[in-house]
């Protein structure tokens, strides 16, 4: 009779405050983020990826959506392309090709496509190409080879 | 610790503890759901918050996503002290606030899952989940950690603690006074009883208690009340019939002495020709004689006695120089001879000097006859008062007989139903003493040794009715 008030004190006192505690679970998962497609823009020399919250597209879209630049909001974030605006790429099963056919128009000129594109334009496109082609075949992208124009096979991560 | 046994105490610690306890669990009880609902309820929110934020943020995060990206995130979810850390699953974000255990959990089971942990005394919330994707809830292979100070949460807690505190000091006194209120209504009729009791106790038969309300105390008074005066009812009608009784001896004493003074005149005339009367006539005279004696010596005896019983004994000091009374006593029975004296002299106390006489007669003429020779009477000062000792060298009393030489009528030999006395000798002799406002003991000595002590000082006022008379 005597001991069970001690008790009781022993145990509002073991309750005051905000003790640490075991982890507990709490329902649902968060939830979040979209699956994009992931384009290869350079940021400062290098090659950065950022992905586009569409997708995830086939390697000519995602090149398509690589040719039109950076958003601006990219732009802001210092993304930037070195791919020349009068370029004529064609996507096949495993590469790219540049196509030297009619004049395009940019900027109000018209201009005949590029022949030959900067190492950091070609990282761009390979490397594009790359992720979508892995996205697709559920690779990693460094494993993924890309026909450049000249006939070689590149992979993304040589021109990191 | 003996003030604890008693009522007030008791009933005072028992509410107290009834008050104390009540509050405290009540506190306790109030202070454990606050926190529980506070917590629990900053907790929630937190989470749900979390939640929110990450699904409404991430929305426009595209995956896969640099780390660049998920910085930015993370950057964009950190809302006032919140810390958030979105990682790639697995990942081990550099705080040491996300524990490997929660980390553990969140990769093993797709949900949201906290922990409360402690660093530098501040408690801190800290969630984790696996994000899945808003589109087809599939594993984005992102995790995100939030990792938010809980600090308000305990102060408020500390506040509702310190509410539920300073509402039991109030709670506690309240109980004290209550207990003390009911300690007093109790105690004040158990009090009126213990002094009644007493009274009663007293010789006070005639002692009543107010009966107040119809509680078990006030049964109780009523009891006491119905019990005193059945006591009283039967102690008067023993007095009555002791009353009665002491009359009707005294009534036949003097009833006998008329009688009596006319035997006596007869023997006295008879034993005076005893010489003439021949051999059997003159032993018959002189056997009448002397029963005649002794019938007139047992009736003044106990008229003597009825008198004190009837409070009717006159006690008449005087400033008497105690050995020269004693030795004028021994003389005139003719015993100076056979006792040894030791009477110190101007030994001067107010008594009764018949009285004195009565009862040195007794108890040297007790030595005399039932005990053996040397009979020793001293007189001594002690303190306030004088002791007259009379001890003779005798076989002495045996020890089962002494409490009982003072009764009346007691014979320390059955056998020896008559003896010369009357059976009142050391009753009257006592009373005497007890008249004086002394006392007569008996010790055993060597013989037996009677102790007569009087009082130096004149009793004070009116020497009582009845003294040594029991109640």
């Amino acid at each position: 009779m005597r001991t069970w008030p001690l008790a009781l004190l022993l145990a509002a006192c073991a309750a005051c405050g905000v003790g640490p505690s075991k982890v507990i679970g709490a329902g649902e998962p968060a939830r979040g983020f979209v699956l994009g497609t992931p384009l290869y823009f350079v940021r400062l020399d290098r090659l950065v990826s950022i992905s586009r919250p569409v997708g995830p597209l086939e390697a000519a879209e995602a090149v398509e959506l690589l040719a039109e630049g950076p958003t601006s909001k990219e732009y802001d974030r210092n993304f930037d392309t070195r791919l020349p605006k009068n370029m004529a790429v064609r996507v096949n099963d495993d590469g790219f090709t540049l196509e030297k056919s009619a004049p395009m128009l940019v900027n109000g000129r018209w201009l005949s496509p590029v022949s030959r594109l900067s190492r950091m334009a070609t990282g761009q496109l390979v490397c594009t190409i790359a992720a979508a082609t892995a996205a697709k075949r559920g690779m990693d992208v460094d494993d993924v080879r890309v026909t450049v124009p000249d006939k070689r096979q590149v992979r993304c991560k040589d021109f990191s | 610790m003996t003030w604890l046994r008693g009522l007030r105490a008791r009933l005072v610690i028992t509410f107290v503890l009834v008050g104390g306890l009540s509050v405290v669990g009540a506190a306790g009880l109030t202070y454990y759901k606050a926190q529980l609902n506070l917590l629990t309820g900053v907790q929630n929110r937190l989470l749900k918050d979390f939640r929110n934020r990450v699904l409404l943020l991430s929305r426009d995060v595209a995956l896969p996503a640099g780390d660049a990206e998920l910085a930015l995130l993370a950057e964009d979810l950190e809302v006032g002290d919140r810390k958030v850390y979105v990682v790639k699953d697995g990942a081990i974000p550099g705080d040491a606030r996300v524990t490997a255990e929660l980390r553990a959990r969140v990769l093993r089971r797709p949900e949201l899952a906290w922990q409360r942990v402690t660093r530098d005394g501040v408690p801190y919330l800290v969630g984790g989940s696996r994000v899945m994707l808003s589109a087809g809830g599939t594993p984005s292979g992102i995790t995100i950690y939030l990792v938010e100070s809980l600090e308000q949460a305990a102060s408020d807690q500390a506040a509702v603690l310190s509410a539920a505190q300073t509402a039991a000091l109030p709670a506690v006194l309240l109980a004290v006074l209550a207990g003390l209120l009911a300690a007093r209504g109790v105690l004040r009729p158990v009090a009126d009883l213990d002094r009644a009791a007493r009274r009663l106790g007293e010789g006070r038969l005639e002692t009543r208690l107010p009966v107040r309300g119809g509680d078990e105390l006030a049964r109780l008074a009523g009891r006491f009340n119905e019990t005193a005066a059945a006591l009283e009812r039967s102690v008067g009608e023993l007095r009555e019939m002791e009353a009665r009784s002491r009359r009707f001896v005294a009534d036949v004493s003097h009833e006998l002495r008329t009688p009596l003074a006319a035997a006596t005149a007869v023997t006295d005339v008879l034993e005076a020709g005893a010489d003439r009367l021949d051999a059997d006539a003159g032993t018959a005279a002189r056997l009448v004689t002397a029963e005649i004696t002794r019938l007139t010596k047992l009736v003044d005896d106990l008229m003597e006695i009825s008198r004190f019983d009837a409070g009717a004994a006159v006690l008449n000091l005087n400033e008497v120089d105690v050995g020269p009374a004693v030795a004028a006593c021994l003389r005139s029975r003719g015993w100076s001879s056979d006792v040894t004296v030791d009477l110190p002299p101007d030994i001067r106390v107010p008594l009764d000097p018949r009285r004195l006489d009565v009862i040195v007669a007794n108890l040297v003429g007790n030595a005399l006859r039932h005990g053996a020779p040397p009979v020793t009477v001293r007189v001594r000062v002690t303190g306030q008062a004088v002791a007259v000792e009379v001890a003779d060298h005798g076989p002495g009393l045996p020890a089962d007989v002494l409490p009982h030489v003072f009764e009346r009528f007691y014979k320390a030999d059955a056998a020896r139903a008559r003896s010369e006395g009357s059976g009142l000798g050391l009753a009257i002799a006592r009373e005497n003493a007890l008249l004086h406002g002394g006392d007569l003991t008996v010790a055993p000595g060597p013989g037996a040794v009677f102790t007569l002590t009087l009082p130096r000082t004149r009793p004070a006022g009116k020497a009582p009715a009845r003294p040594g008379r029991r109640p």
